[in-house]
């Protein structure tokens, strides 16, 4: 059904677009998205990555973290194709060739090595994005750690479209390159705290496993406030998992 | 099921919600893009027109000699050698000027047409910047007459011009050229803000990064397909014309307006003085220097735009061109459109054409960009705009 109407509405823009008035305001749109895919893309990639944060942060409530986890999703689709969209456009403007796209800093633009930062955050991304959609496919196979480490590469694909957005096009206002700062500093504050909370629940996850015989109130208390272990996470999260895949694990 | 707590409403219909705006916008960015590229193709595979070379009517007897590769040397070396003293005394100022320069190197002097028997030249002249300038050549058009064994030269811009343009045998210039060099060679020069009725030199729905020339009232504009396209029609006059594929072209509109092409490459064989329409090819961006001035081939392929009012080049701020109007402060080169704005090194959209006329140079400036550049009218083969006001915006 939902593809019926795609196919009905992509029939009617192509015949809009070969009529004046169509054209017109094709050409509209264009000059739009040429200014700003880019610019939502990485707005879109920055809520991504907040939203990401957010939703697997185990000191969150969990319905926040359920309607985290839908925003994280919503804004990587978003981001993804705002992506699309810049790259076309650029390719079509004639600033990137269509090998820019896989191989960073082959051509001889001026700015290359910028353009080519974007190539590699780009291509960071649709792994990260890939990740991201086949999640189910990584939930009781393996190492639980491979899909992490594949899905955190976004924590390094981000500050380097940042950089690209900053420098490979037209120069940035003072208030862009604030904004993208302080977003910035932001998710490093986060991400670091994150990482806080996981060497301090490691540690004392191990502290705790040399102390197994002693089970005082006390500890079991402390083992709560710490945060859920890590067998109702995996639950809860496969459960959650399975109504995004539709799988039936 | 993520388990809610009892009593409470489940918090996935929202987040579902949530997602789903995710994929409608994906949706609808796919679907502009499928428009975006439905018109690139149309622009790219509809029928190019090609230059018409506009087959002269009713020549008298004499046929319009080529230039002549026949005559001898002694013949061609007095009027060139004058034409070059002549070039450079009248045309010096604004060469020194527009270098920022003293010495400046020897015009290259191309005779279009020469009548041997009668004792008169037509051809043009392009004084190329001195090693290192980036600039953009001046260009001269001047007719010259033999008075015993010497030349006398006036280039355009000069009193005499207008009045040897019209003495000048139709060998040497055709009677349909000669309207449209007179207003070039009386235009006046322009102060600022003229409405030029052209549009920008590539195909509608075409971006186009535009650049300032150091210190000049030129432009340079690279990217979309590379094609160079006539932004209003003209007559078009070849300088520099070592290898006929290179040439720097100028093409001189009504009213006195001209406007000036460097750096093209595969420039089509066109006869001079021919008419050329609007959107007609005129040749692709490049990085050839055909005119001498030793700056080195680099960067990406452009081609460098430069306007004239008469002889003299039109300065930029005020400029009405394409809908845009062009704003020059120092070494900033920006052009905005009712409230968009769009610096140099952005990417800047051809709207379309513009349905104004041009407003002649000797008018006093038209201080507010009018009214009548930013509509536009309908044509069988380019999209019409319209753009509406919008709220001043940067980025």
């Amino acid at each position: 059904m939902r593809a019926l109407l795609i196919c009905a509405a992509l029939a009617g823009i192509v015949a809009a677009g070969s009529t004046e008035q169509g054209a017109g305001v094709v050409i509209r749109i264009r000059a739009f998205l040429e200014f700003y895919s880019g610019v939502f893309a990485l707005v879109a990639l920055s809520a991504a990555v907040v939203a990401g944060l957010a939703a697997s942060e185990r000191f969150m409530p969990i319905r926040l973290r359920v309607l985290a986890q839908s925003a994280h999703r919503a804004t990587a689709v978003m981001s993804m194709s705002f992506l699309v969209a810049h790259v076309l456009l650029k390719i079509l403007q004639g600033h990137a060739s269509v090998l820019d796209v896989a191989v960073p800093f082959d051509g001889g633009q001026e700015r290359a090595v910028w353009i080519g930062l974007g190539t590699i955050a780009s291509d960071m991304m649709i792994i990260v994005f890939a990740t991201g959609v086949a999640r189910g496919r990584f939930i009781g196979q393996g190492r639980p750690w491979t899909w992490r480490v594949l899905h955190i590469t976004a924590y390094l694909c981000w500050p380097i479209a940042i950089a690209h957005g900053l420098n490979a096009g037209r120069a940035a206002k003072d208030w862009v390159t604030l904004s993208y700062t302080a977003c910035f500093l932001l998710v490093v504050v986060m991400a670091v705290a994150r990482l806080a909370s996981w060497m301090w629940r490691r540690g004392r996850t191990r502290r705790r496993e040399v102390h197994v015989p002693n089970r005082a109130a006390r500890d079991s208390l402390v083992t709560e406030v710490q945060g859920i272990p890590d067998e109702q996470f995996w639950a809860e999260l496969k459960a959650e998992a399975a109504q995004w895949t539709g799988s039936h694990k | 099921m993520p388990r809610s707590s009892p009593g409470h409403r489940s918090i996935l219909p929202l987040a579902n919600g949530v997602a789903r705006i995710g994929g409608l916008v994906a949706v609808l960015v796919g679907l502009a893009l499928c428009a975006i590229v439905e018109q690139e193709i149309i622009a790219r595979v509809g029928p190019h027109r090609a230059v018409k070379a506009q087959v002269s009517s009713a020549t008298p007897s004499g046929r319009r000699p080529h230039p002549t590769p026949k005559a001898t040397r002694t013949d061609l070396a007095a009027p060139l050698g004058q034409v070059r003293t002549t070039v450079l005394r009248q045309r010096g100022a604004s060469a020194r000027a527009a270098f920022g320069v003293e010495d400046l190197p020897q015009p290259d002097v191309h005779l279009t047409r020469i009548d041997d028997a009668k004792g008169w030249a037509f051809g043009t002249a392009a004084i190329p910047p001195p090693p290192g300038v980036a600039a953009v050549p001046d260009p001269s058009v001047f007719v010259a007459r033999r008075s015993g064994k010497t030349w006398q030269v006036a280039v355009a811009g000069v009193e005499d011009f207008v009045r040897l343009v019209r003495q000048a045998p139709t060998t040497v210039i055709p009677a349909d050229e000669r309207p449209i060099l007179e207003q070039y060679g009386e235009a006046v020069s322009a102060k600022e803000g003229v409405a030029t009725g052209m549009t920008l030199p590539w195909s509608a729905g075409q971006s186009w990064t535009m650049h300032s020339v150091a210190g000049n009232d030129a432009l340079q504009f690279s990217g979309g397909d590379g094609r160079v396209l006539a932004p209003a029609p003209g007559r078009l006059y070849r300088f520099c014309t070592r290898s006929a594929s290179q040439s720097m072209l100028l093409l001189i509109h009504a009213d006195g307006l001209a406007s000036e092409y460097y750096q093209m490459a595969d420039v089509p064989d066109v006869k001079e003085g021919a008419l050329v329409q609007e959107g007609d090819y005129l040749g692709h961006t490049g990085t050839a220097r055909p005119c001498g001035g030793a700056a080195p081939a680099s960067g990406p392929p452009t081609v460098d735009f430069t306007l004239f009012s008469g002889a003299s080049p039109m300065p930029l701020e005020g400029t009405q061109i394409g809908g845009w109007t062009l704003h020059a402060a120092g070494d900033q080169v920006w052009a905005d459109r009712s409230g968009l704005r769009v610096d140099a090194g952005n990417p800047l959209l051809n709207f379309g054409p513009v349905d104004a006329s041009p407003s002649p140079a000797p008018r006093p400036p038209s201080a507010t960009p009018s009214p009548r550049s930013h509509s536009a009218t309908p044509s069988p083969r380019s999209p019409s705009a319209r753009p509406s006001p919008r709220s001043t915006h940067s980025r």
